[in-house]
């Protein structure tokens, strides 16, 4: 039972991630009818603004080392250290909440010039057409990033006084379930950042034109509503979710330049076994999918069915697709 | 544009003769170019294959799979269980390769191919990774994981024992005692890669193959024109599952070794790039693509600085350094930069590929030398993607 | 002279509408039948039945002794009921020539034909009957153009080439003349009325009473999913029902 519930909050941490991941996807495909094969790329990028953050925080010179006497040795200590003392250190360690901050208008400013600069000519093409070209930019963007951050994983840590374990085994009276801290605020951030979308799509005008423009794209346009901009700013924001939710993933996963692609695969998934262009259907999809990966994740599934855990995500989607083609809530 | 039907028979004829003359003379002008080794000259004729194959089902019906990788590594795996357990010699790898990609093409069309457009997409993208998926995993017995499955000496290779063949302590595939490395290699390549693009040629002049185009036209109206698409759909699948198959064996004959990064879906990205680069639903589009692919990656990976300090040598010394500043990261490593770079100005400017390039500088040249008001036949006036030559 | 089409007792609704309410229909083998009603009186629902686009709530579409209900529309094609779309449905990447060719070859090869290995430029037979079928709506000079770039008027002749070629049984014409010019229409009916001699059985569903009465021997009148009336042209043009559903609305417009 303990191995059971720890599976399924393991997966509910994993669901916030493809639950944030998938409601980018399908703000886009539900607005301006884009399949946007670069999203996985835009979810890398924002990863490395967290390791870009971190690289800026930690810039060093050497300094003598006087812990050690015998003969003269040199360390690496960040300026912001020299500086500050503990408040750089701080800083420092602090790494990933920075990021967030600066990773808003970083990846606004992204998802603007991809969406002025390409997506936007390329609303009226096919599907193929779309799905290559943003396919090709995801190439670009990766490679970019492996030109500049070489092609390592590059781990980035969460701030020291959440990197533990909570033991939360004691709230329920359960005897060695611990759960890491980080993987509890993942899942409350990505409530939040749901929640947020949510309220922004449902409690203002803008939102309403574009929850409208979802439903049925031409008549809104022949209301006389300006959809171009709209559809920008649309982009933009699921840009921004999409970047802050791989800025939190960093402490979880170390970004590599080719997490974007694995990551795609499985947004893909999500979204279309939630309904493309259901945002509630992303959303349940997300962590319903996420909490299956866990369960079968178990060695007790495992040894009942091997390699399941491998496939067991496509293996829904396939099945939904095939006996549900428009997902789990999608409109017909 | 020459349409189908316009097309007579002995015009195939030639346009064969001479596809056969530039492969099979490769060797020399690909000393040319500096590609005149064998080992990129394979490259260029398997993946012109998977291609080829490629096209048949994206080009010509207008279906986008991602699934197309895990064929290409059935038919690698498959051929070198034929050389571990049957024989050395090429052709039962190559045959078994095709039927058994053929049967797994079927199996992953049958099901996918209930669906279009995105979802199709999808549905193929979702097989190739769990195929990838299980192969690194339990179907390790199978596919040796991660170390790749290779030929060794001890295999069982039970026609071969019969026949008495013996193998040296890293066996190499054959054709009837002439052992498929280097040149002998290319050309056995060079005769499937005719073969296939023979096919190729076929199925483009029959109705068969104006039938897929009209599937990618207008399926709704086919369907009310008297055709259940589904069939067509699922054996132009099945066949450019087999061309991967194909290409894939090919890859196990020229180095006996198969490895699962063969089935990602990324490596199906690559031959849709080749496709739509070289000219997507034409019929040299897809190997003209796949060999300039193969070309430049071996020329733009060989560069490095120093590469690149000499070519731009001739410039003052500072912008020298700037160009290479400049030009640097798209060689070498970044080799796959430029190809991303590529292949977007390719969609966004001229989505009919090279072929349609070419065509659009020749009508250029052309329109010059003729009187005005005259229009060439044939100019394509809206669809970027109907067929050519 | 026997009904070749029989649609009996079929009622459809969409959601809380009624598009169809009890419509019997019996279309007389080698006539020119032509369904006329005001907009929204459920003749493209009624056409779209017979086709198999959509299955009606109640009664059956019997085609030539067969029904048609839960068909897929390459088994109604091979039946012998073909459709001529209001809208053109056509093959937009291809030449004419092959847009009347495919018809041709799906009369000759079923509704699946593998032939990879044949060769086009051989069927020589499909080309000639091509070119003749497009000769017939004055197409044959732009055999070679792609169908996407021709004007809307020959898409709608290019679109009753393909249907003609294939010789159906009964053809279903939703609206041929809608949209064209006076001059078009004129050349539509001429064209329809030529191949009259050929014992095709026609339901012309249109809009244009000058179409209608210039072509059709039998007359079915339309009205809020219920036919109203049936008879010849001379019979509608004097019934009093008729004039007041329908004829009586366009004089007040």
């Amino acid at each position: 039972m303990d191995a059971f519930l720890l599976q399924i909050l393991n997966g509910l941490d994993k669901g916030g991630a493809y639950a944030l991941i998938a409601l980018g996807l399908t703000l886009v495909f539900g607005t301006l009818g884009v399949v946007n094969f670069a999203h996985g790329a835009l979810f890398m990028l924002g990863a490395f603004v967290a390791v870009s953050v971190q690289n800026l925080l930690t810039i060093s010179k050497k300094v003598k080392d006087e812990s050690i006497t015998f003969f003269d040795a040199y360390k690496e200590t960040p300026y912001l250290e020299i500086w500050w003392g503990d408040t750089g250190t701080a800083l420092i360690d602090y790494a990933v909440p920075i990021s967030i901050v600066i990773a808003i208008p970083v990846m606004l400013l992204i998802g603007l010039a991809v969406e002025r600069g390409l997506v936007r000519h390329f609303y009226k093409r096919e599907h193929a057409d779309q799905i290559l070209v943003t396919f090709g930019l995801a190439i670009v963007l990766q490679e970019i990033i492996k030109a500049n951050y070489g092609a390592n994983p590059i781990p980035v840590g969460a701030p020291d006084i959440v990197a533990g374990s909570a033991n939360i085994g004691a709230l329920f009276g359960i005897e060695g379930l611990v759960y890491p801290w980080w993987r509890m605020i993942y899942l409350l951030f990505s409530a939040v950042i749901i929640a947020g979308v949510f309220a922004f799509l449902h409690l203002t005008t803008f939102g309403m034109v574009v929850r409208a423009g979802m439903h049925d794209r031409e008549t809104v346009g022949l209301l006389g509503i300006n959809i171009e901009r709209r559809f920008t700013i649309v982009f933009g924001l699921a840009t921004i979710v999409i970047g802050l939710a791989g800025v939190m993933y960093t402490p979880i996963l170390p970004p590599d330049y080719h997490m974007g692609m694995d990551f795609l695969v499985l947004s893909f998934v999500v979204v279309v076994v939630g309904g493309m262009g259901s945002l509630p259907g992303a959303v349940a999809a997300g962590f319903l999918l996420g909490i299956l990966q866990s369960f079968f994740s178990m060695n007790e599934v495992k040894s009942i069915l091997p390699g399941i855990d491998q496939i067991i995500i496509y293996l829904i989607a396939v099945i939904i697709l095939l006996v549900r083609p428009r997902g789990l809530m999608g409109k017909d | 544009m020459q349409t189908i039907i316009t097309s007579s028979r002995t015009r195939d004829t030639i346009i064969l003769a001479l596809f056969a003359l530039i492969v099979l003379t490769a060797p020399l002008w690909g000393q040319l170019i500096g590609a005149g080794y064998p080992d990129l000259l394979q490259k260029f004729a398997i993946f012109g294959l998977f291609a080829i194959g490629y096209n048949i089902m994206f080009g010509l019906t207008g279906y986008l799979s991602f699934g197309h990788a895990a064929f290409l590594g059935v038919g690698s795996y498959t051929a070198v269980w034929s050389f571990k357990l049957l024989s050395m010699n090429a052709i039962p790898a190559v045959l078994f390769a095709i039927l058994l990609s053929g049967l797994f093409a079927a199996a992953i069309g049958f099901l996918s191919l209930r669906r279009t457009g995105i979802y199709f997409s999808i549905l193929t993208l979702a097989f190739a990774q769990m195929s990838y998926n299980l192969a690194y995993s339990v179907l390790t017995p199978i596919t040796n994981g991660e170390t790749g499955l290779r030929v060794l000496r001890d295999d069982p290779r039970v026609i071969d024992t019969a026949l008495g063949i013996q193998v040296g302590s890293s066996p190499l595939s054959d054709f009837f005692g002439l052992t498929l490395t280097g040149y002998p290699g290319f050309y056995f390549c060079a005769v499937m890669l005719i073969l296939g693009f023979w096919f190729s040629l076929k199925i483009f002049r029959s109705p068969y193959g104006m039938k897929l185009l009209a599937i990618k036209s207008n399926q709704v109206r086919m369907e009310y024109t008297g055709f259940n698409t589904r069939p067509y759909l699922l054996s132009a699948f099945v066949i450019s599952g087999m061309y991967a198959g194909l290409a894939g064996s090919l890859m196990a004959i020229t180095d006996p070794l198969a490895g699962a990064e063969r089935m990602q879906w990324t490596a199906s990205g690559e031959v849709v790039l080749m496709t739509i680069l070289g000219g997507l639903g034409t019929l040299f589009g897809p190997i003209l693509g796949a060999t300039t692919i193969k070309y430049f990656e071996n020329i733009f990976s060989a560069f490095n600085e120093q590469v690149l300090h000499q070519a731009f040598d001739f410039l003052p010394q500072v912008l020298t350094d700037l160009m290479v500043a400049i030009t640097s990261p798209f060689v070498g490593e970044g080799w796959h930069l430029t190809l991303g770079v590529l292949f977007m100005i390719i969609i966004i400017f001229i989505p009919g590929g090279l072929i349609e390039g070419i065509e659009r500088f020749r009508r250029l040249f052309r329109r010059r030398h003729q009187p005005p008001g005259e229009n060439p036949p044939g100019s394509r006036s809206h669809s970027s993607r109907g067929p050519a030559t | 002279m026997s009904d070749i089409l029989d649609i009996h007792n079929v009622n459809k609704t969409f959601g809380g509408l009624r598009a169809l309410s009890d419509i019997h229909l019996q279309i007389e083998e080698g006539t020119i039948h032509a369904i006329i009603g005001p907009n929204g009186a459920g003749k493209s629902t009624l056409l779209n039945c017979c086709i198999g686009r959509l299955v009606p709530d109640t009664g059956t579409v019997t085609f030539n002794g067969q029904s048609m209900i839960g068909l897929q529309p390459w088994d109604i094609n091979h039946a012998g009921m073909v459709r001529v779309f209001q809208t053109p449905e056509i093959f937009p990447d291809l030449p004419l020539l092959q847009n009347v060719m495919i018809p041709a070859l799906a009369k000759r090869d079923g509704t699946f034909c593998f032939n990879p290995l044949r060769s086009l430029a051989g069927e020589k037979t499909i080309y000639k009957e091509a070119m003749t079928a497009l000769a017939d709506v004055g197409l044959d000079q732009l055999c070679n153009q792609h169908a996407g770039s021709i004007s809307r008027g020959d898409k709608r002749r290019l679109e009753l080439a393909m249907g003609l070629i294939q010789h159906p049984k009964l053809l279903l014409l939703d609206e041929p003349t809608a949209g064209m010019s006076r001059h078009d229409t004129n050349r539509t009916i001429e064209l329809l009325q030529k191949i009259k001699e050929r014992g095709m059985t026609k339901v012309i569903i249109e809009h244009d009473m000058h179409v209608v009465f210039s072509l059709a021997d039998q007359i079915s009148v339309l009205a809020q999913g219920q036919i109203i009336e049936t008879g010849t042209p001379e019979e509608i043009k004097n019934s009093a029902k008729v004039k007041e559903a329908y004829l009586g609305e366009a004089d007040n417009a």
